[in-house]
């Protein structure tokens, strides 16, 4: 395979300019994430350690083997909602390594608005849940967790992927012979009783753990008796009397410990076989993605730059290349394993779809896992593009991307618009793991192009009622929306509502991929079947 | 296939098979057995040819390979055959730059009679949000740019054409 010969000319001002805001986007990421990870209030702080409680990040650390990588997943969930209270969703979530297997943790955090569960919080265990059916994890939950955030429960209690869908996929994971340990770490309350109760392993913390589905001042409420937490759902009661926990632990050190002997029992899946080869890094150094990736997100750039600095050896076997450049397709390893890379250059048009589509069946025929680097501004317009039929290409394209067997991964190197989204395996086509770099913007039309066509239609309203807008405002009309789109089409807002599994510092991108490349091939890869394509 | 190298501007064809002790290399009609190599830690080791072992140094860059051997040092570049077959025939095409899609021209960075190498940029184009940068497919001189700053263009359209070198 040859190795790509970069372009990139990393001594020049360009490069340099370019690098000095990608590196402060990367510091800003870093910042975003430390303070999410670790910045509390003393008082929250305080309290867990009245209660006799670690932090979170602290259970973590102990359940994982030292020195192993954790990959941790929308860590910036909920940045952008509840007036940014609710770091992380209360939630952690990741996959590591336990007693030498890969696992899901996923963890409460009591130390925000003491683990309640609010309506991101619910989404975010739903996918970390959804992780671990598609690419058979077992998964260890860290529980302490008061309940549901009673003023929202509306948006998260009843519908198909609301609290509910928690316990559904337990109860598929269980089905489908994928093992659960939960540990009781502090008062698993209503909902939050079925997390251990639907594990297969389950371990409650003398003390503080405590599983109920009303705590006390609920019975009481309800029917007048006094009972004390120990009695009603505590350690001893469960562990000898309902048998609702498996495992009495003194500690939750004492608890962790027990929940790795559970796991080093669990046996070791069969990977899907897969060509494979000594890992090799790249030619490039990962650090000059910061000097290629232009400060302005509407310049182009060639996307092989930035496979040569993710793949092995930066070398590229490309398929097709002197037809519909636009879409860069071919092959490559990624730490041994070969996978197909789509990468756009540019817009799409109908020879770059349908070779788009070509290719993903040549992958899925082969049992090649496909990485999708979006940059993609849509399917290009026009008279000449419609009758040539571009509409019906780009549908060949989606309904490839749909069908493909092969596990796919997304990452949206910078913009990700209209059907594009679509065709490059977006968030809705089930991409098994999708990350997004810090500067990238997620959203149907570009920001410019949907404030003009806004303005625009608030203009004629008005014409048609008689009046007229001056051009002050037009752009008092403008500006505004303006704002709004582009503060919602951001990496921030799409990794806060969890449209994907997290923003990624560029140099991290290769580590991250290898992690869920070899996280995805626990699940046997089906044979190809696809839908029809509109030929 | 056979390898592919120069070494003091003169090619080289040559091929290795197993054999007993190490391998056989073939070198045009000639064949020296057995060769082979054991590396004795960072850029040092003992290469054996024809039974015969010499102590060697070498470093390995990208494809070029600095040997040391019996005093003297040698510089080899292996030839890709990907690429030294793919450049046995250049095309007449890549003296032209295309426009990749339907744009307009944002602005132009070279003029007529201006040297250029294969990736320098020539014109800023823009199309559906994006501004792209069009490069000379090869080194040549630029003969003539098709369309001013503000312009538009179809698909396809010849942007930049080029001449070669020397000409």
């Amino acid at each position: 395979m040859q190795r790509i010969s970069s372009a990139a000319d990393i001594r020049s001002h360009e490069f340099r300019l370019n690098e000095l805001h990608n590196r402060r986007l990367a510091a800003e990421l870093k910042e975003r994430q430390r303070v999410v990870r670790f910045n509390r209030p003393e008082r929250d702080l305080e309290r867990l350690r009245r209660q006799n409680k670690l932090f979170v990040r602290d259970r973590i650390e102990a359940l994982l083997d030292p020195d192993t990588p954790f990959l941790e997943l929308s860590t910036l969930a909920a940045n952008k909602a509840y007036d940014g209270e609710v770091p992380g969703a209360a939630q952690v979530v990741g996959i590591g390594i336990v007693a030498g297997r890969e696992v899901i943790v996923h963890a409460d955090d009591a130390s925000v608005k003491g683990g309640a569960w609010y309506p991101l919080s619910v989404k975010k265990i739903v996918r970390a849940l959804d992780i671990a059916i598609e690419n058979r994890l077992p998964v260890v939950h860290l529980c302490d967790c008061a309940g549901g955030f009673l003023p929202l429960q509306a948006e998260f209690f009843a519908d198909r992927y609301y609290a509910g869908r928690i316990f559904r996929n337990q109860s598929i994971l269980s089905k489908m012979g994928v093992p659960q340990v939960a540990i009781a770490m502090g008062h698993c309350t209503a909902g939050g009783a079925y997390v251990p109760a639907l594990s297969d392993y389950n371990i409650i913390v003398e003390g503080t753990g405590a599983i109920f589905l009303g705590g006390p001042p609920v019975v009481k409420a309800a029917t007048g008796e006094t009972v004390s937490v120990e009695e009603l759902g505590g350690a001893h009661m469960h562990t000898s009397v309902s048998g609702t926990s498996d495992y009495f632990a003194s500690s939750e050190m004492h608890a962790i410990a027990i929940a790795r002997d559970i796991v080093a029992r669990f046996n070791r899946p069969t990977k899907s076989s897969m060509d494979r080869v000594s890992p090799e890094p790249p030619a490039y150094d990962a650090s000059e993605l910061y000097g290629i990736i232009p400060r302005d997100p509407r310049v182009q750039f060639d996307m092989r730059e930035i496979i040569a600095r993710l793949v092995d050896g930066s070398r590229f076997h490309e398929y097709q290349p002197r037809y519909g450049e636009s879409l860069v397709c071919g092959f490559a390893r990624l730490y041994g394993y070969q996978i197909g890379v789509i990468a756009n250059n540019g817009v799409l048009f109908s020879d770059s779809a349908l070779k788009g589509a070509h290719f993903i069946q040549l992958c899925d025929k082969h049992r090649t896992p496909l990485l999708f680097l979006q940059n993609i501004t849509g399917f290009m317009v026009g008279r000449e593009y419609e009758r040539r039929g571009i509409t019906k290409d780009g549908a060949k394209l989606i309904m490839a991307v749909s069908g493909a067997s092969v596990p796919k991964f997304t990452v949206v190197c910078n913009g990700s618009y209209g059907a594009g989204t679509f065709a490059m395996a977006g968030r809705a086509f089930d991409p098994r793991f999708m990350f997004t770099w810090p500067q990238s913007q997620i959203s149907a039309m570009g920001a410019e192009q949907a404030a003009g066509v806004l303005t625009h239609v608030k203009a004629r309203q008005l014409t048609r009622e008689g009046g007229r807008l001056s051009e002050q405002e037009l752009a008092a009309i403008r500006e505004p929306i303006l704002e709004e789109y582009r503060e919602r089409s951001s990496a921030y807002y799409a990794t806060s509502e969890i449209w994907d599994d997290g923003i990624l510092d560029p140099v991290d991108t290769r580590n991250a991929l290898a992690i869920v490349l070899s996280a995805s091939l626990n699940t046997p890869i089906e044979a190809p079947h696809y839908g029809v394509f509109r030929m | 296939m056979k390898h592919f190298f120069e070494v003091d501007g003169v090619d080289y064809q040559f091929a290795l098979s197993r054999c007993q002790r190490g391998y056989r290399l073939r070198l045009s009609n000639k064949v020296i057995a057995p060769v082979a190599f054991f590396q004795q830690g960072e850029g040092r080791g003992v290469l054996t040819i024809a039974g015969e072992s010499e102590p060697v140094r070498f470093a390995i860059d990208g494809e070029v390979i600095h040997v040391h051997i019996r005093g003297r040092t040698r510089i080899l570049h292996y030839r890709d055959p990907l690429r030294t077959l793919a450049c046995a025939n250049h095309e007449a095409d890549h003296l032209l730059a295309r426009a990749p899609m339907p744009g307009l021209v944002v602005a132009t960075s070279v003029s007529p009679g201006q040297p250029v190498s294969a990736g320098t940029a020539l014109m800023t184009i823009e199309s559906m949000k994006l501004e792209t940068t069009i490069r000379s497919p090869r080194d040549g001189v630029i003969d003539r740019i098709h369309f001013n700053e503000g312009e538009s263009f179809e698909r396809g359209a010849v942007l930049v054409t080029l001449v070669e070198e020397g000409r």
